[in-house]
This record gives structure tokens, sequence and C-alpha cells, in this order.
């Protein structure tokens, strides 16, 4: 049985949350791969606390993974609920081997996913939102409704970067 | 005949390569980590000719392993090493790899990757193989977090007494506090002994228990016995590490700290 109900997941996923412990200036290099983390908790009723994990290969910087882990602190285990993903390999989207994707892609938290005994965001589908860790992390920081205040102190989103393509 | 057309036969063909850079050649094979994420892969040229191929995952296991589990304690890293040596892998930097000729690239690769998959479980068996993980973990905690209150390890209040130790101590204006983890009900028996004994020596001081897991570790009888005697009591670590910098302050707002 599903620790966490598919609705459960949404609301989690998408409660506005604010930072109280926020990320590094710049990304750290720890063996292999650049990392930075932060924690938030959610601005409303919903409690425990949100760990936000951003990591980039040091050798394949194009392999990366920008997450949300929940902590409900009330006796369930973490549970890692997105992951935005660079295309570092192919995966296998639905969950059908026979039908893998190389391309970005982000993976959720689903309740049949740990029905099956999975882990619980094992199911990932292909993404067109982003393109790049920068981009990444601003559709992370909008997906789980970061506070505005937040994301633009700590997650600045540079206009530079947003090209317009029309293809 | 080339190392890619010995790894298609071998691997009936269900096997394909991308060039990730010169020199460095992706595996797309049919090996999943239980995220549905493909198992990083990749084989470095050898250097010159005759040099060993190198068989790496270019720092992707730890990355991924980064993610809900760090790699942040000597007992911790002692794990890894083990599983590393026992598998025949090296690391360097962050990087997992093994080295190994053309002829052996097949069950070499197999090897390798069965390592990144221990690796990559590393959080799912902690309780299983370490005991300590738990003490390891509060006393970073508190050696890390809780100095601005001078706790004090492995303290004995009573000297004629130096069979009752307590974990930490906390030494504020009023009473101490006197912090202990508790694992088992064994060490929480112990605990409960070595409170009443400093209750009737009059000592004064506020028991606190950290619990790795106050349901599921301790019989009932213990979980009554140990909080009938404890003045505060934690149901996990992770509760303790949420709650502790708020809880002391609160404590140490009523008692300054001498």
């Amino acid at each position: 049985m599903a620790l966490f109900n598919d609705a459960e997941i949404d609301d989690l996923i998408s409660c506005p949350k604010e930072i109280f412990e926020p990320p590094a200036k710049t990304l750290k290099l720890v063996g292999g791969h650049w990392r930075n983390d932060a924690k938030m908790k959610a601005a409303a009723d919903t409690k425990g606390i949100f760990f936000m994990f951003m990591r980039r290969n040091e050798d394949l910087p194009e392999n990366f993974s920008v997450g949300l882990r929940y902590n409900a602190n009330d006796g369930r285990s973490e549970i890692t609920l997105l992951r935005c993903n660079g295309k570092h390999g192919e995966f296998t989207g639905t969950g059908d081997q026979s039908h893998p994707h190389w391309d970005f892609h982000i993976h959720k938290a689903t309740a049949i996913a740990q029905d099956a005994g999975f882990a619980a965001e094992k199911f990932a589908a292909r993404t067109n939102e982003f393109a790049s860790y920068e981009q990444a992390i601003q559709y992370f920081v909008r997906t789980v409704n970061l506070s505005a205040e937040a994301a633009s102190k700590f997650f600045y989103d540079d206009p530079q970067r947003n090209l317009n393509f029309t293809n | 005949m080339q190392i890619q057309d010995i790894l298609k036969a071998e691997f009936n063909h269900h096997v394909t390569f991308r060039e990730r850079r010169p020199g460095v050649l992706q595996v797309i094979a049919p090996l999943y980590h239980e995220d549905g994420d493909m198992v990083d892969l990749f084989l470095d040229s050898p250097r010159s000719p005759g040099a060993p191929i190198r068989i790496t995952d270019h720092g992707m296991t730890l990355m991924r392993l980064s993610y809900s589990y760090e790699i942040d304690t000597p007992t911790k890293r002692k794990i890894l090493d083990r599983i590393l040596s026992e598998n025949g892998v090296s690391e360097s930097q962050g990087r997992l790899f093994l080295e190994t000729t053309p002829e052996r690239i097949y069950p070499a690769l197999l090897q390798f990757a069965q390592t990144v998959a221990k690796v990559s479980n590393m959080q799912v068996f902690k309780r299983e193989i370490v005991q300590n993980l738990f003490y390891e973990a509060l006393n970073d905690f508190v050696a890390s977090s809780l100095t601005s209150y001078r706790p004090q390890a492995n303290f004995q209040p009573l000297p004629e007494r130096d069979d009752l130790d307590v974990d930490w101590r906390f030494p504020l204006a009023t009473r101490d506090i006197y912090l202990y983890g508790v694992r088992d009900g064994a060490k929480a028996r112990l605990v409960g002994l070595t409170c009443l004994e400093f209750q009737k020596a009059n000592v004064p001081f506020r028991s606190v228990l950290i619990h790795e897991d106050f349901e599921n570790e301790m019989s009932k009888k213990d979980q009554r016995r140990i909080t009938n005697i404890a003045d505060k009591q934690f149901a996990t670590l992770p509760d303790f590490l949420v709650e502790a910098e708020r809880y002391f302050a609160r404590e140490a707002a009523t008692s300054h700290v001498q």
C-alpha cells in the first residue's frame, strides 16, 4: 500500500513553500559532482520538511538532477517527490523497458510505483520544459511553488538565458 | 575483435554505444536503477596501446546516491570502501572505475554494474549492516550543531560511580541536561537505571532521550518503563534533528547557560 497517494503527492509538490535553510551562493564541488542543497517548509498547514537538491556531474555537466525530497516527520519513510533530469542516459519512461528514451525527463512519485514496491519516483516522462541545468532550476522553482521572494533571492532567473525559439 | 563487437555479441545485440566525449563511450545496456534510470557505464579509451580499458561511472553513482544519502561519516565511508574492495572496484575523487582487458570486458562490465547497484543501495541496507550509524549520526549532530551549549561527552556526575555515564552533558544554569541516544531496549533499561541512580543521589538534571525508533525497536514494557522515568523523549532521530535547536533554545532561555 502506497505511503503517499497521488493527490497527496500533487499537493506536496505544489503547495506554496518558503526556504528556511537557503542554498549556498554557488555550487560546491564534492567528489565528482557539483552540488547545492536547500530546505523548505510549506507556507500553510502542511507539516514536515522539503529538501531541495541540485546536482551536476563534473565530467559530464549535462548529467544533472534537481529534485525535491520530503520528510513528513510522522513515521512514514522519506519520499522523493520530483526529479528534473538532464540527458544522462536512457530511461524507461512509463516503466516499459522496451521503449526507453534519451531526453530531458522528469521523475515524479506515484502511488502505483509504491504499490508495486518500486522506488516512488520510478516512472518518468520526457519533457520540453527545460534544456539545461539553469532552466531546470527555474522550472523546478515554479513547479514546487516557491515564494516569488525566495525564488528571486536564491534562484534569480537571468533574462539573458531566456531565448525565444519559435521552431 | 573490437570491444564494441565483443559486448554486442555478449549482450545478444541488446546494447548500443554513445560517444559522450572524445575517448569516452557510454554503454547503453539494459541495466537500470530502481528509479528507472539507466546505470551509468562508460568506457574510457586506453591512454596508450596495450594499456587497460577503464570502465567507469564518471562520478554518477555517488552523485545519484547523494540525492538522499550522504557518505558523511567514517562508518559510511568504511562501508563504501568495503563494497568497492570486495568487488575489485576502485575510486578516485568520487569516480568509480575498474580496469580490464578486451578479453574480459563483458564480465568486468557486469561486475562493475553490480557494484554500482550495491553502492546505490547503501541507504537501504544501512540498518542491517551498521549497528552504530544511529549513534554516529547523533554524535555528529551534537558535535556540529549544539556546540554553543557546550556539550561534554561521556560525563560521569558521581565520581564514586564510574559505571554511570551520561552520553552528553549540557551545562545549564539551574540544572544540566543529560542527553542519551537509545537504540534498543537494552540501552533504554540501562539509561532508566542510570537516571534513577542520579535521582536517588539528588543530582539536579533533566534527562533527554533520543530514540532511534521508539515504536518499533522496544517492547511495550520498555516503552512504559522509560516513559515513566525520562523527562523528555524524541521518538526518532529525525524528530530530534528538526526540533533540537528550538528545544535547547527554550531550555536555555529559562536557564541561562553558565
